[in-house]
């Protein structure tokens, strides 16, 4: 019910956000809406943890509620920059991904039955995994965004700060998913399997993501590499992080494989 | 001469060109699934194919020596270029240094020999028991099975695989420990880890005096590792994490993020 209204809100606020292109609307509409959606959506994980009593972060349907919370609360975050006049394309297509991915969670292929954890996921180490991968995960999305708008702009102004917050939100992303996704997730199945790494699907395109954004950061941080090849590249690392979460469940047998 | 070749085994494109090749083997790997027979990838591929990838070894490509190979050149480009860059930070002392990325970098460097030794010592041994079986793990201990725990949620699925131990001195039977063996915490004793790994219902034996059908027995799965591996691998880890919090602390410090 809860994430029902959320996705209702969504439309209204994609609705408000095409407006703005056309017809000034106060900012703090906009920021109004993305943060209650957040909110909505993190009291729906919070009361799927009172009923199951363990943090609700063990299937894909939370997964994606979480997701789409901190992609909403990144684009927030963003609204306040100053430089702003990137402000509406770049939170318009960030919208677009947070709707896409509880669009995701809200069809018949991810099941929102609420469930307590099977023995392995039973584990703090899990939680904190899922938790600050999605969070990570969550600068990666507004990089993606930032970087579309970037190919999309022919302004050389608005692409320099658009290649700003792209290096940025990926600065602060990366190492929250390196910690969460790659550390955690590694101690995780230390604890439960007694291997850090088993390169299972899951596990192997988690580390192909990571390696995109750590080409990333070099090639943009430490070579002159032109700043168009190393977008194209974030855009990859995204991909590639879709792919991770999504392919790799649907598509390919794995530990991670769950519905 | 010298200053050129240790520039380019040190180069970061050289670096970025190897983890491109990795990239690339890996998604090649994991998209025609690892460790099959050799019968599957003939029914999947074409025999060109499979004989490519019986022969590269891809599919055990993380065992394989065409990893090994990248993975080692990995490991010399980002020791050469850890090491210039923190000669370079000693020699310019009127510029801050900035060692969060080199932490990093020792922390990948630490978890990669980890990953090699472990690669060679790792002992794995998985094996089903009952209750009141005892089973000998190391030259110095054997544990006695005292009692096999198994729930449910209502619609069925496990909730809980639990197996109660004691450890006992193998040369003078004395009790060290007792422990209970659940799924994400394991009995460790010494250098060897034993896990719950699965729980069974053995559908051919019951509890003896009884002719309900729910009194059957349970039979534990445990895993048990020794991994010489795994000291190199927490450290690394924690180089890592210790890396990644100084780089963006500073960053966020300057002011750059």
């Amino acid at each position: 019910m809860i994430a029902t209204i959320a996705y209702f809100l969504f439309f209204i606020l994609i609705l408000l956000e095409i407006i703005t292109f056309f017809k000034k609307i106060p900012l703090i509409i906009i920021q109004s809406l993305l943060l209650l959606i957040s909110l909505l959506l993190i009291v729906e994980i919070i009361n799927r943890s009172i009923q199951i009593q363990f943090t609700a972060l063990t299937n894909t349907f939370e997964a994606l509620v979480f997701f789409t919370a901190f992609i909403n609360l990144t684009l927030l975050l963003f609204s306040f920059w100053k430089k702003n006049n990137l402000a509406h394309a770049i939170l318009f297509i960030g919208t677009l991904i947070a709707f896409i991915m509880l669009s995701i969670a809200s069809s018949p292929l991810v099941p929102d039955t609420v469930k307590p954890p099977i023995p392995a996921l039973q584990s703090a180490w899990l939680i904190l995994h899922v938790a600050l991968a999605f969070v990570g995960e969550s600068f990666f999305a507004f990089s993606f965004a930032a970087s579309i708008f970037y190919l999309l702009t022919n302004d050389p102004d608005k692409k320099q700060n658009a290649d700003k917050l792209i290096t940025t939100t990926i600065g602060i992303g990366y190492p929250i998913f390196t910690i969460g996704a790659l550390i955690f997730g590694a101690i995780w199945a230390q604890y439960a399997w007694g291997r850090f790494w088993s390169w299972d699907p899951k596990e192997t395109f988690a580390l192909i993501t990571w390696l995109v954004y750590t080409i990333y950061l070099h090639l943009r941080l430490m070579t002159k590499v032109s700043v168009k090849v190393t977008v194209w590249v974030a855009i990859l690392g995204f991909l590639f992080t879709l792919f991770t979460f999504f392919g790799v469940n649907y598509l390919l047998p794995s530990l991670h494989s769950y519905r | 001469m010298i200053k050129k070749i240790i520039k380019a085994i040190a180069s970061i494109y050289l670096g970025i060109g190897i983890i491109i090749t990795i990239i690339c083997f890996s998604i090649i790997a994991s998209l025609i699934i690892q460790n099959q027979k050799p019968e599957f990838y003939y029914y999947h591929y074409s025999h060109l194919a499979t004989q490519l990838i019986l022969r590269l070894n891809l599919h055990q490509f993380f065992t394989s020596p065409l990893f090994l190979i990248l993975a080692v050149g990995l490991f010399i480009n980002l020791v050469s270029c850890t090491i210039i860059r923190i000669m370079k930070q000693i020699r310019n002392t009127h510029i801050k240094p900035h060692l969060g990325p080199d932490i990093i970098h020792l922390g990948l460097l630490i978890i990669l020999m980890g990953g090699l030794v472990s690669l060679f010592s790792r002992n794995e041994e998985f094996q089903y028991f009952y209750e009141k079986e005892k089973v000998k793990f190391s030259k110095k201990y054997y544990l006695e099975i005292n009692q096999i725990e198994f729930s449910q949620y209502s619609d069925g699925r496990p909730k809980e695989y639990v197996t109660n131990v004691t450890v006992y001195n193998i040369h003078n039977h004395q009790v060290i420990k007792q422990h209970r063996i659940e799924v994400n915490k394991p009995l460790r004793m010494g250098n060897i880890y034993v896990y719950q790994y699965d729980l069974q219902i053995d559908p051919n034996k019951k509890v003896p005096g009884t002719s309900t059908s729910h009194q059957r027995v349970l039979v534990t799965g445990l895993n048990f590792v020794q991994d010489s591996g795994i000291y190199l691998l927490w450290v690394g880890i924690m180089l890592m994490i210790v890396g990644l919090c100084w780089t963006y602390f500073q960053k966020f410090k300057e002011k750059q993020l």
